[in-house]
């Protein structure tokens, strides 16, 4: 048997383990999402319009909260993976198994999207249909399908690989107030970057230097009836482009941490 | 018994660089037979753990090689990794699996046949005396019964190579006095053991032969019979101090 046959079988193997944990846990995820979910349907549905919001800002949020989920769920992952490499390090354990690090790394990338999916489901299959007259929906699914899992594939990527460059103390204490909030902030999640634009050009050009701005409106953009400010092309780009820097800084993290023989 | 089961040849390890680079292993040469017991001593930072991790193929060595039945371990590690069972020091067994399914799990990533593994679980867990836990989640063993999981599932694929890494460091007297059973069927049964300890009657009772390492250094391999014809002295423990104490002086 080649050796890219043993790591494609033991890859598969270590998903089936993850597939296990991931239905075990999947109730609670998908309790989780609908509780997001149904606090949304609330402030979108009833709360906004009330006070006076706009349709055109409404709808967008949703789709921001949808990218929330991406933050919250991913921090998790970063989080027990420091966990185990300051605790019990099952990670020594898979890198003696008959694979090579680069796969045992596709497992844990795939683990992170798969439960991060899960979560993000009712927002999908329930919030979708629940909101749809008052989001204006013109669903892309190719373009929207493809986007969101390219995405899924950088936060898990770039969750992974912070799980890797930092210590639990510092995670713990920091990766949010220092890293996760500006991104999360400046990223236009909240408010989409046209109104951004209107209120000022200046602030809004910053915000382009944020990935995040680019897949939530590439995401928007795919998912709503509304004009495109940024160009999905562009959204499709960064999003790549993060994705390939997140592949270096996932190997130079794993380097640091483990430095296994590759 | 065939010769040169697994040679390590030139092995040096420094971790990080410049000035603050340590050299953890230095230029250490050794050959290890088939079917014996192998136990590499020294002290605090001599090097032990990072050569059984260099062994086990979690690190890579910085320099020189690792050659199992003549091979580098390097051409065909996925190959090499399926014939080692590793039991590291720090008990990283999968606590969110019973003590079955750590099993089961194993097995499979290490692709055995179905069948196979559902009848391996069964022999590792009379042997090992784990039948009664099987249903147990990890955290609901004591240690001991954690090391006889974590020992269980290093042998689940039947590896023609086991490296123990104090597989006794914090057990009762009884449960080592156990293990070291295990470990004495293991080698009748014609696997290979390197055995990192610290414990020298654990070293005396079990080994076929010794290393002793100091500051990344090969000091000595020997058989224990040699060992303790040449120094004329019974317990392993009284040579090992003996030697010990010349290093320190030879190093002042």
């Amino acid at each position: 048997m080649n050796s890219w046959r043993i790591d494609a079988r033991v890859f598969c193997a270590l998903m089936k383990r993850e597939w296990y944990t991931i239905v075990d846990t999947s109730k609670d995820s998908l309790i989780d999402g609908t509780v997001h979910l149904g606090v949304q349907f609330i402030l979108i549905r009833f709360l906004f319009p009330t006070l006076g919001m706009p349709n055109s800002l409404i709808a967008p949020l949703f789709v921001g909260s949808i990218i929330t989920i991406l933050f919250i769920q991913g921090f998790t992952t970063t989080f027990n993976q420091v966990f185990d490499l300051q605790g019990p390090r099952v990670i020594d354990y898979y890198l003696t198994l008959p694979l090579r690090p680069a796969w045992l790394m596709g497992v844990y990338i795939a683990r992170t999207m798969l439960s991060i999916a899960v979560t993000t489901l009712p927002f999908f299959f329930i919030g979708l249909p629940l909101l749809g007259s008052v989001l204006n929906l013109d669903l892309k699914i190719v373009t929207f399908s493809a986007l969101y899992l390219l995405m899924l594939l950088c936060f898990s990527l770039w969750y992974t690989a912070a799980g890797f460059w930092y210590n639990l103390t510092w995670v713990l204490n920091n990766l949010w107030p220092r890293r996760i909030f500006f991104i999360f902030l400046f990223g236009c999640l909240i408010l989409p970057w046209q109104a951004v634009y209107d209120f000022s050009p200046i602030i809004a050009y910053l915000f382009l230097w944020n990935p995040v701005t680019y897949m939530a409106e590439g995401l928007r953009a795919s998912l709503l009836a509304v004009p495109a400010p940024i160009p999905i092309v562009a959204s499709f780009g960064v999003t790549i482009s993060s994705i390939g820097l997140g592949v270096i800084a996932l190997k130079a993290g794993m380097r640091k941490r483990l430095d296994p023989v590759m | 018994m065939s010769q040169k089961f697994l040679v390590i040849d030139n092995v040096s390890k420094i971790y990080g660089s410049g000035p603050q680079a340590v050299h953890a292993l230095d230029n250490v040469s050794l050959t290890i037979n088939a079917g014996e017991v192998f136990s590499l001593l020294g002290v605090n930072g001599a090097g032990k753990t990072t050569l059984s991790s260099i062994i086990a193929t979690l690190h890579p060595a910085t320099s020189g090689n690792v050659l199992f039945k003549g091979e580098s371990i390097y051409n065909n590690i996925t190959e090499y990794r399926r014939h080692l069972g590793f039991c590291p020091q720090k008990q990283n067994l999968d606590h969110e699996l019973t003590v079955y399914e750590n099993l089961l799990f194993a097995g499979r990533y290490l692709l055995m046949p179905e069948h196979e593994i559902k009848q391996r679980i069964d022999e590792l867990m009379t042997q090992l005396e784990l039948t009664r836990y099987a249903s147990f989640q990890i955290n609901a063993l004591s240690g001991g019964n954690k090391q006889r999981v974590l020992i269980a599932r290093a042998l689940m694929h039947k590896p023609a190579l086991v490296l123990l890494d104090e597989p006794t460091v914090g057990l009762d007297p009884d449960i080592r006095r156990k293990l070291w059973e295990l470990i004495k069927q293991l080698k009748t049964m014609g696997i290979t053991i390197i055995l990192t300890t610290h414990y020298l009657d654990e070293a005396d009772t079990l080994s076929d032969r010794v290393c002793i390492l100091d500051k990344g250094k090969v000091r000595l391999v020997a058989s224990m019979q040699a060992l303790k014809e040449q120094h004329e002295m019974e317990s392993l423990e009284d040579i090992f101090i003996k030697l010990t104490q010349e290093y320190q002086k030879e190093a002042a």
